[in-house]
């Protein structure tokens, strides 16, 4: 009930509707506009990358030239010009950091206007925090503390200098260069991103956490994130990201991929709040992301978490392939569609070793003009005996402009397993809306009430601080949807 | 659509068309038959057809003398028969007065084949080559207040080898009729290509059954476009057991308010068949349910696939939809695929589906085997419930032995191999 009022309260506080729009007024050095063969060697060159990185590069870029733009998705929007965005943008920083303080200052301002604690005497927030800035991590707190043990926890472009072997073995492992369009794109020209790797037998002794914001004009983020955990590990990874308000669409195209060896747990919760857009559908990110994890070894587990807010278009769909024997995956999704957003999300549970589970829970909201589409996939293929998913995807509809839609797809290709899916649509019932207006709630705090009750199941799989902020974030997400 | 210039069958359905008009509802659907679906087409993926562009196959010309020995199987229903795709009335029945069989002129047929056109059936294989090729639209109507007492059967049988057959039927049923017929595929030919286009007006009411039982070695693509009036009725239900590659797709458009859909289905598969069960329910206006029970049984190397979709347009409010999709796998090798869809762009609705695949219940077992019964004898109870629980809840009384004893026919032969 606590964090219902701070909903409420929040709604009240933010009277603008994107609290995020602000622009920083950067220094940003730039690759020029558009997309080649050069701009790939250039972002490489200018992270100093090893040969077989370029190579991989050039590679991917080929293959994405010779692919089509999948249309597919339940979602309109015009086609992208890719020769109109910058693939490399970085703020003009000294050429290297000893210390925080040496960050640029109007970066920490941004990084505080946003809410987040970049200091490191913040200690309390117990979240080290890797800060990607447009296409460049600026910042990683607590290396110290993990390095001690024995964790690595850096920008992916600091990895590939430090750790290439690794870098090299597991990059492209779990999503190849050649898995979609935007992962053949990313592949080409990702900029920057985090990587993690857990060593044996370590527990993360705290959350891990990335932030991006895409800052400039017209410039595309490409991250790449690279999760790695060995033998009885558990990591959990949290993931958030804003943008400036502008009336263009801007893209982004990340990918991430996670690899659990034997009982391993990786635990990746994003809490997705682009922005959207405004009410008539000017402006906002494409959302574009191909998120993936790997359970190669036994008994490992990859839960995905998600609360997807913003974004003009959503296309996203965090998938696990569950290889190693009694492996679990786990995705908890709640996304919210209002005003002109456009959400195609979902998941894909490929069953491979014997005894794997997967649970989905999906619960969609749509309000204004928004679509919401689940889109999901549960493949059993045939050594998987004796494995178990269970799918339940609800959606919300808040007016009657709003749509959603269910696409699951069920391949089974043993009996001894067993699929079940179940889904259901319906409108905020009359009965509890009335139940909460009846004790003196108002019909915006009644909807969010009830909106927040029917996202429980995901919320309460969020680590504690995420999960009063998605709150927040669901209750502005539907401002102005009743009434 | 793959352009696949060397396929002899598109050729052979140009041959088939030449002698007709520019304008022909007969050369306008040919020329929009370039390619077999290809399986990137979302509605395909799962059911390829790759196979029918090597085989040699053309268009059946109907030999209207053939003779057929085939018995109905109900005492007093009233049959009619199509050989070879054509219609024989010189082996039906005199009909019931209130019913009425005509073969429809050009201008009728180019209606008909607007009405496809309009639906989302206008790019399916069906719809372009038989309307190339059939012998005759036949329409089949019932006039306005009639309630027809005696079963129709209409039987669909002849073809031959490397032959494809081109059956079209057009039923309408004028305001407050019923009618309930039973459709039974018997084809021996290659390629069996029938269209069905279902009219009910106001109050009308249908229960319709079909049995696919053709040939092992057939392709059956059926296609069925159906509009329902307001207050009408439709409660149909498949059984589709055989055929090498049998997909019945019914597209159903519900324009009148407080009309009842029921789209239920079964598939028995064995050996290396592949049964494909695809529907689409448009709900287009207010006030309206639709129901669809669809349950498979898959023994030896057969793929079973049900593809569902509800719609619900942005006006239809208070809609009721509902789907469940059941599959059970008997074998190691056989493949269940479901993909039950959602659609919807209206708030006040109540739609929710659920599919299952899976073996037969352990704890039911465990119940059956607890009180004495053996393994293999509980198993076939179990399966024999599945079905029989559907048939019951989904076609008339005075049918249900019927259809269980066909439906037995096909079990029989899974179990055998698989219990």
């Amino acid at each position: 009930m606590v964090a219902t009022q701070e909903t409420i309260d929040k709604v009240k506080e933010v009277s603008s509707t994107y609290k995020y729009g602000f622009v920083t007024d950067l220094e940003a050095e730039k690759a020029p506009l558009g997309l080649s063969e050069d701009i790939v060697k250039f972002i490489s060159h200018k992270k100093k990358e090893p040969r077989w990185l370029l190579e991989w590069r050039l590679k991917a870029y080929k293959k994405w030239l010779s692919m089509e733009a999948p249309n597919w998705a339940m979602v309109d929007f015009p086609k992208i010009n890719f020769q109109d965005i910058y693939y490399y943008s970085a703020p003009k920083t000294k050429p290297k950091l000893n210390s925080l303080d040496e960050v640029d200052p109007e970066l920490l301002r941004t990084y505080e206007k946003l809410g987040i604690p970049i200091k490191e005497q913040e200690v309390l927030a117990g979240v080290a925090v890797d800060y990607v800035f447009d296409s460049v991590s600026v910042a990683t707190t607590f290396r110290e503390k993990l390095a001690k043990e024995g964790i690595i926890f850096c920008p992916i472009s600091e990895a590939v200098q430090t750790h290439p072997d690794l870098v090299q073995k597991y990059i492209g492992s779990v999503i190849p260069i050649s898995d979609n369009y935007y992962a053949a794109l990313n592949s080409a020209v990702f900029t920057d991103g985090s990587f993690v790797y857990i060593p044996k037998g370590v527990k993360c002794p705290m959350e891990l956490s990335t932030y991006f914001r895409i800052n400039e004009q017209n410039s595309g983020q490409f991250e790449r994130t690279l999760i790695i955990a060995e033998d009885d590990t558990y990591v959990s990874y949290l993931e958030g990201c804003t943008a400036p308000q502008r009336d263009e669409n801007q893209l982004h195209a990340a990918v991430v991929e996670l690899v659990a060896m034997n009982n391993a747990e990786i635990k990746y919760s994003t809490v997705q709040n682009w922005y959207p857009g405004d009410k008539d559908g000017n402006g906002g990110i494409y959302n574009f992301v191909t998120k993936r994890g790997n359970c190669i070894g036994k008994k490992s587990k990859i839960s995905w978490t998600q609360v997807e807010t913003g974004s003009a278009i959503t296309w996203k769909y965090p998938s696990c392939v569950l290889k190693g024997d009694d492996s679990v995956g786990e995705f908890y999704s709640v996304a919210v569609a209002n005003n002109a957003q456009q959400a195609d999300t979902g998941t894909k549970m490929i069953h491979i070793g014997k005894n794997t589970k997967s649970t989905i829970i999906s619960k969609g909201i749509s309000a204004g003009k928004a679509q919401n589409t689940y889109r999901g996939q549960v493949q059993i293929q045939k050594n998987a005996k004796g494995s178990r998913n269970f799918t339940q995807c609800d959606s919300l509809l808040i007016g009657d402009k709003c749509g959603a839609h269910t696409v699951p797809y069920i391949n089974q290709f043993t009996p001894h397993a067993r699929v079940e899916h179940e889904a259901t649509t319906s409108k905020i019932s009359e009965d509890q809306l009335f139940y909460c207006l009846q004790r003196g709630l108002d019909t915006e705090q009644a909807t969010s009430l009830i909106v927040n009750g029917f996202c429980k199941e995901v919320m309460k799989e969020l680590p504690m601080e995420f999960a009063v902020e998605a709150q927040k974030l669901i209750g502005i997400s539907l401002e102005g949807s009743v009434g | 659509m793959l352009h696949n210039v060397k396929d002899n069958y598109i050729i052979s359905v140009k041959d088939h068309v030449s002698q007709f008009e520019e304008k022909s509802f007969r050369k306008l659907a040919s020329n929009d038959f370039k390619s077999w679906p290809s399986p990137r087409e979302e509605t395909w993926r799962l059911s390829r057809l790759g196979f029918l562009s090597r085989k040699e196959i053309t268009p059946i010309k109907p030999n209207l003398k053939k003779q057929i020995s085939s018995v109905s199987k109900f005492k007093g229903s009233k049959i009619i028969r199509f050989v070879d795709g054509a219609l024989r009335e010189d082996l039906s029945s005199k009909l019931p007065q209130g019913a009425s069989l005509k073969i429809l002129g050009e201008k009728d047929s180019l209606r008909c084949f607007h009405k496809f056109k309009d639906s989302n059936l206008k790019n399916h294989p069906s719809t372009n080559v038989s309307f190339s090729c059939t012998p005759s639209i036949v329409k089949l109507t019932i006039e306005k207040d009639v309630k027809i007492k005696d079963l129709f059967e209409i039987i669909y049988e002849g073809g031959d080898d490397y032959t494809s057959v081109h059956p079209a039927l057009y039923i309408e049923l004028k305001d407050n009729s019923i009618i309930t017929i039973i459709e039974r595929f018997n084809h021996l030919s290659s390629l069996i290509m029938p269209l069905q286009l279902v009219e009910l007006k106001k109050n009308a009411s249908i229960n319709s059954l079909k049995i696919f039982n053709d040939n092992q070695q057939s392709y059956n693509l059926s296609a069925n476009c159906t509009f329902l009036s307001e207050k009408s009725n439709y409660n149909s239900f498949s059984l589709i057991k055989g055929g090498l590659f049998t997909r019945s797709e019914t597209h159903a458009y519900l324009k009148g308010e407080n009309c009842n859909l029921n789209l239920n289905g079964v598939y028995l598969s064995c050996k290396n068949q592949h049964h494909d069960l695809t529907t689409a329910i448009y709900h287009d206006v207010p006030n309206c349910t639709s129901k669809q029970i669809v349950r498979g049984v898959l023994g030896g190397k057969s793929t079973g696939v049900f593809q569902g979709k509800v719609r619900v347009a942005p006006d239809a409010q208070k809609t009721d939809g509902q789907q469940m999709s059941r599959a059970i796998l008997l074998s190691e090798n056989a493949i269940a695929n479901a993909k039950p869809e959602l659609e919807i762009y209206a708030d006040d609705v109540i739609c929710a589906h659920g599919a299952t695949v899976g073996e037969i219940d352990d704890d039911q077992l465990f119940y059956l085997k607890s009180r004495g019964i053996s393994e293999k004898k509980a198993k076939q109870i179990l399966i024999r419930a599945f079905l029989k629980d559907i048939i019951n809840e989904s076609v008339e009384e005075s049918i249900q032995n019927y259809v269980f004893e066909e439906a037995e026919l096909a079990l029989s032969e899974i179990i055998s191999k698989e219990i």
